[in-house]
């Protein structure tokens, strides 16, 4: 059985049957999809793995969708029988005719833009997203986000509502409205991304399943009509494999994090690098430039670089000096710092990040404690570079964080001795 | 060699709580655990059972169809296996991946033979 089957069968199923019941009903298509899989391994249980599984789920699934509509239209005997009716005549078609490939990837496209709507919060965008394209459990989402089962389904629970009481529709946006809701879809995909690959918290495990879902997601929608030559998805893409290839190496057995400059380059997933590689080529001539374009293209060179001594600083840093342009955050001329140091020297990558400091925007930041920390360490400066150390761990809670920082810091006294 | 039946019981549903993923990982180790019953020959069949019926009770004239189950425990289904004795099927039952997750009690009984007497197609014969 192929891996994560009863996962990604979850969504497809979830994605078809709320089709045929609005997105308005999507915790009745979960439950039918839920009902279908506990049924399905009450049988295999005795009878094992049947040669074709997923037939076997989807009469299921049909069937039980089929039964809800008679239950439904019993209940509501006058107002909406004769939608329920309709829905009904749709619902008995030939299965191959419902769970066609083509049909499920358009429904799952459906359901992506319905979870990122933006009538709902960010954060219940994701959970949304986890559970019902992803297949995750509500312990599972607890988990990867460090929370209980209750703020979950709390979250879950609001948001479709949101869904049922703004009678959004479960279609792709319109002509008019469909670049702004991709760029909704793309931002919480990346933000997704994000939760998975940065993440302070949390077992690898599940934060590298994030990743893998997040490209699964961003694969999806490329892979539509509509998207696939889309510069903005394709920029995503590229961004996501990239950084994703360097996943292994940056955490030790002993789970610290590993700064790129010591990090085995050998361990770098080179399947992962040629893909996003790919869809970068796809756009080269593009002339709409992104965020995703431009972190992308820095991340593809450093992916190309054989060591860190040999990385190609002066175009990542004009790469960063195009990035300001489009996002001017304390973040962005934070990272921008180290190409600075890079081309310019240390001395002056402080004295930018010290002025940075002196907005306050980002005083509550460990991170930029720490790479001051660094440069200080670069310039000798050991007592400056114990004192933003010291900043750096109070602001992190990050166990592994922590450990390399602390160790930094007890280099820093031993200095200072 | 004897047969046993191997009674499957549980209390309320222990897949309900599982996730996708791990309701796939249950059955395909209880999958991979019945092919390797069956290709060693030691299983003659096995069923789920619905979780529901009657209990017939009291005597004829009065009978009694009272509610299917006073305990919340159910037989969910059974393995008819073939071992050389209890400790053998007993063995079997111990080995069942059901036994990861937990939730779950198997009845191991072995099926009485009368000396002498096979069952043959249904119908007692002696065996000369």
């Amino acid at each position: 059985m192929a891996e994560h089957f009863f996962r990604h069968e979850y969504s497809r199923m979830v994605a078809v049957i709320t089709r045929y019941f609005g997105i308005g009903q999507v915790d009745l298509a979960e439950d039918i999809v839920q009902d279908t899989l506990l049924e399905a391994i009450k049988f295999w249980d005795y009878k094992g793995i049947p040669d074709n599984p997923k037939a076997w789920l989807y009469t299921i699934a049909k069937n039980k969708a089929l039964n809800a509509i008679k239950r439904k239209k019993f209940q509501n005997r006058c107002e909406n029988e004769t939608q329920y009716a309709h829905v009904e005549q749709n619902l008995d078609a030939s299965i191959d005719e419902l769970f066609a490939e083509q049909r499920i990837a358009d429904d799952q496209l459906r359901m992506i833009f319905a979870c990122c709507h933006p009538s709902i919060s960010q954060e219940a965008q994701i959970a949304l997203i986890l559970k019902t394209l992803c297949g995750l459990s509500i312990t599972e989402i607890a988990k990867a986000y460090v929370t209980t089962n209750e703020t979950i389904n709390k979250r879950l629970v609001r948001a479709r509502k949101t869904l049922r009481q703004n009678h959004i529709q479960f279609e792709i946006p319109n002509k008019k409205e469909v670049e702004d809701r991709l760029n909704t879809v793309l931002k919480t995909i990346y933000l997704l991304f994000n939760e998975g690959y940065s993440a302070t918290q949390g077992s690898k495990l599940i934060r590298y399943e994030l990743c893998v879902e997040a490209i699964r997601l961003a694969e999806l929608i490329i892979s539509s009509r509509s998207f696939k030559s889309n510069t903005l998805v394709h920029a995503l893409l590229a961004l996501m494999l990239l950084d994703a290839s360097r996943f292994e190496a940056r955490q030790d057995e002993e789970g610290n994090i590993v700064e790129m400059s010591k990090q085995d380059r050998s361990k770098w997933n080179q399947a992962l690098i040629n893909r996003g590689l790919l869809h970068l080529d796809k756009i080269k001539e593009s002339r709409q430039i992104s965020i995703y374009h431009v972190l992308a293209t820095i991340s593809a060179y450093h992916c190309s670089s054989p060591n860190y001594e040999s990385t190609n600083w002066s175009a990542i840093l004009s790469l960063y000096d195009t990035l300001i342009i489009f996002d001017h955050s304390p973040i962005v001329l934070l990272n921008r710092a180290i190409a600075v140091a890079k081309i310019h020297g240390s001395a002056q990558a402080i004295a930018e990040l010290v002025e940075l400091e002196f907005t306050g925007a980002l005083k509550n930041y460990y991170l930029l404690h720490a790479t001051l920390a660094e440069l200080y360490i670069e310039q000798k400066q050991y007592e400056k570079a114990a004192s933003s150390l010291k900043k750096a761990v109070q602001l992190t809670r990050n166990d592994s964080e922590i450990r390399l920082l602390t160790s930094k810091l007890e280099r820093c006294k031993q200095e200072l001795k | 060699m004897n047969e046993f039946m191997l009674f499957i019981r549980a209390e309320g549903d222990p897949y309900a709580d599982l996730s996708p993923e791990q309701q796939q990982q249950h059955v395909q180790k209880v999958s991979a655990y019945i092919e390797n019953l069956l290709k060693t020959g030691k299983l003659k069949g096995s069923q789920p059972l619905e979780m529901e019926g009657v209990t017939i009770s009291g005597s004829r004239g009065v009978f009694n169809d009272g509610p299917f189950n006073e305990s919340k425990e159910v037989i969910a289904g059974y393995y008819h296996i073939l071992a050389k004795d209890l400790r053998e099927a007993v063995a079997i039952a111990k080995s069942d991946p059901r036994f990861d997750e937990g939730g779950w009690k198997i009845e191991v009984r072995p099926i009485r033979k009368v000396a002498g007497l096979v069952v043959y197609d249904g119908s007692w014969v002696t065996v000369s």
